[in-house]
């Protein structure tokens, strides 16, 4: 009987076990504040343990999930507040509302209400900090853009939830731990409006920052190392009909590149989530491909984009790339997770299992293309999980 | 510089994503007292469809097509106020937009709405990550003839169905029109709004007929 963590590292083509691995990517982002996903795994525990960073509940809630939904790896093994804040932060809940008590000496604000969750799910919080009238030359960007180097994240505590969920789960699940990408990054320091018109005005400065923010990101990646997490994901969003081919390739490209070597020097497995990839950008997807990620994983066709897997597989086989970067697949979260019947389900599961099997030759993992949807059910989540171990051995 | 060079120059500007040179030529056109409305449809707007079209053939990326769009608003705002009230009463129609919430997307909703502007729309942008109830209340404020809802995220998309039918119990009659990377035509059916834009030139073409189709009713 092998493990999660067995079957996606002989993805990356460690180790042989028969079975294809199974997984859901952004599971807390769907699965924890989803309307019903949340009681299905809380059980009682009230919404805003979250907010507060209760590791020891937090991990009861992933236990749970990871109970009752089978996936072979634990996702968001992300960097948390520093210990030092969650000494110092609250929770009230009272009959009017629900408040965060900042009890740091000297706090300016000590108080303030937090909100349950919608019911649709949280969304990605991002700084979108708008310094674009702040920061206008190198010296700006090592000014404004802090570099916190990995024993500090490690030595304030800010890597505890990764070194729980490790202790947790780590001999049998692939913990992956979540990474800005640094393109995405440091367009957040700018704000989205500027962000966007330096790719043109000024892409000097935008590498620059691109470049710091890889720095940091770095930094990051030894902390999770240093815990043991298996894996990093990154997802960025500067990639498809955002910005040229030509731009990703002289911007993005290179420090998206240093994160991977980062990675893959500290033994970690780097996936890549670039957004809004397909057939029409596939000047930028071979750019990607050149960077060697060792996982890459595109987001299902949606209008616009036509990103099947067996697009993309063609592509990597066409450069030889099946025996060094591992193949996600991209199960439609809507159309066929969500609304389809359990054939066109298992029809899916099967077809993109086949090529990532038996066209591609084997390092694939299965996933969906997109978060889980709130309207989709917990035994339609088992059920996808099901099927892919129904049709996931190697051999058959 | 003619007339024409300048109306032409302004188009230029917007398919050269140079805000500046919009700026300036759009201060001749106030200064020499060509038609600002002239100078609007063949200058500027011209410029934006053409950029339009290229983005729709995927000539061009999000990020040259945001810079012409800012190019054309930086001329819009300066010679909207110079058109001659007799001309310009009234807007083709006011639009409130903006994203649902708990989705933080941006770029698809900014487009449309500047888009919508450059077309003569009245354009009342509320922002991202907005419930039902803003929508709703800025509508009522503004008196909108349309409603613009934006989801980008298999997550959020939910909020769209909230919104309308926040809509159908307010009693307001502004036609609803969705989009986003996660929704679909059939999607606007099931949910009941009026439309679907796939793309922004959709989203155009979508709020004249919705237009038209308020005035039909009104006749």
């Amino acid at each position: 009987m092998t493990t999660g963590k067995e079957r996606i590292l002989a993805a990356f083509g460690e180790g042989s076990p028969e079975d294809i691995p199974s997984v859901l990517n952004y599971a807390d982002l769907a699965l924890w504040r989803g309307p019903h996903f949340w009681d299905d795994f809380a059980e009682g525990k009230p919404w805003w343990i979250k907010d507060a960073w209760d590791i020891a509940k937090l991990l009861e809630v992933e236990e749970t999930m990871q109970r009752k939904v089978d996936m072979d790896w634990v996702w968001g093994a992300s960097i948390c507040p520093s210990r030092e804040w969650r000494k110092n932060h609250i929770v009230i809940p009272t009959t009017r509302a629900v408040y965060m008590r900042d009890i740091t000496p000297g706090a300016t604000v000590w108080q303030y209400i937090i909100e349950e969750p919608p019911p649709e799910g949280i969304h990605a919080t991002y700084p979108n900090v708008d310094l674009s009238g702040v920061i206008k030359t190198k010296e700006d960007v090592e000014k404004y853009v802090h570099v916190q180097k990995a024993e500090t994240l490690i030595e304030e505590g800010r890597t505890d939830w990764v070194e729980a969920l490790v202790k947790k789960f780590g001999n049998e699940k692939f913990i992956l731990s979540g990474i800005d990408s640094p393109l995405e990054a440091a367009c957040d320091f700018m704000g989205p409006m500027p962000s966007i018109k330096l790719f043109i005005k000024n892409p000097t400065l935008l590498k620059q920052l691109v470049d710091r923010t890889a720095d940091a990101i770095i930094e990051e990646i030894k902390a999770h190392a240093k815990m043991g997490s298996d894996g990093v994901w990154a997802w960025e969003w500067y990639t498809g009909e955002m910005i040229s081919p030509a731009q990703f390739e002289t911007i993005g490209k290179p420090a998206i590149q240093r994160c991977i070597h980062a990675a893959q020097q500290l033994g970690l497995k780097y996936i890549f989530y670039p957004t809004g990839v397909g057939k029409d950008w596939q000047a930028g997807f071979e750019s990607i491909l050149d960077m060697k990620p060792d996982g890459i994983h595109l987001e299902e066709s949606k209008k616009g984009f036509d990103s099947d897997v067996a697009w993309q597989a063609s592509v990597l086989k066409t450069r030889r790339l099946q025996d060094e970067i591992t193949l996600f697949g991209n199960v439609d979260a809507i159309n066929v997770v969500q609304e389809g019947t359990s054939e066109e389900l298992e029809r899916e599961i099967k077809r993109q299992i086949d090529v990532g099997r038996d066209e591609y030759g084997g390092r694939f993992v299965m996933d969906v293309g997109s978060p889980i949807t709130p309207e989709t059910s917990l035994e339609r989540l088992i059920e996808y999980i099901n099927l892919v171990r129904k049709h996931s051995k190697k051999s058959h | 510089m003619s007339e024409e060079k300048i109306i032409d120059g302004l188009r230029k500007a917007v398919v050269d994503y140079d805000e500046e040179s919009a700026k300036r030529l759009a201060n001749e056109v106030i200064e020499k007292g060509i038609d600002p409305l002239k100078a609007i449809q063949e200058g500027l707007v011209k410029g934006i469809n053409e950029v339009g079209e290229k983005f729709g053939a995927k000539k061009i990326f999000l990020s040259e097509l945001m810079i012409a769009a800012e190019a054309c608003l930086v001329g819009m705002d300066l010679l909207k106020p110079q058109i001659p009230l007799a001309k310009n009463a009234k807007p083709v129609g006011k639009v409130v937009i903006g994203t649902v919430y708990g989705d933080i997307h941006f770029i698809g909703k900014r487009l449309v709405a500047m888009m919508l502007e450059a077309n003569g729309f009245d354009v009342y942008d509320i922002g991202e990550d907005q419930p039902a109830e803003a929508f709703v209340d800025k509508a009522k404020e503004v008196g909108a003839d349309i409603v613009g809802a934006s989801a980008l995220t298999t997550t959020t998309r939910l909020e769209q169905e909230k919104l309308v039918k926040a809509f159908r119990k307010s009693g307001l009659k502004a036609k609803i029109m969705i989009g986003g990377a996660v929704v679909d035509a059939a999607w606007a059916e099931t949910v009941g709004a009026d439309g679907y834009a796939k793309n922004l030139q959709d989203a155009v073409t979508l709020a004249k007929q919705l237009m038209e189709r308020t005035r039909e009713k009104v006749i």
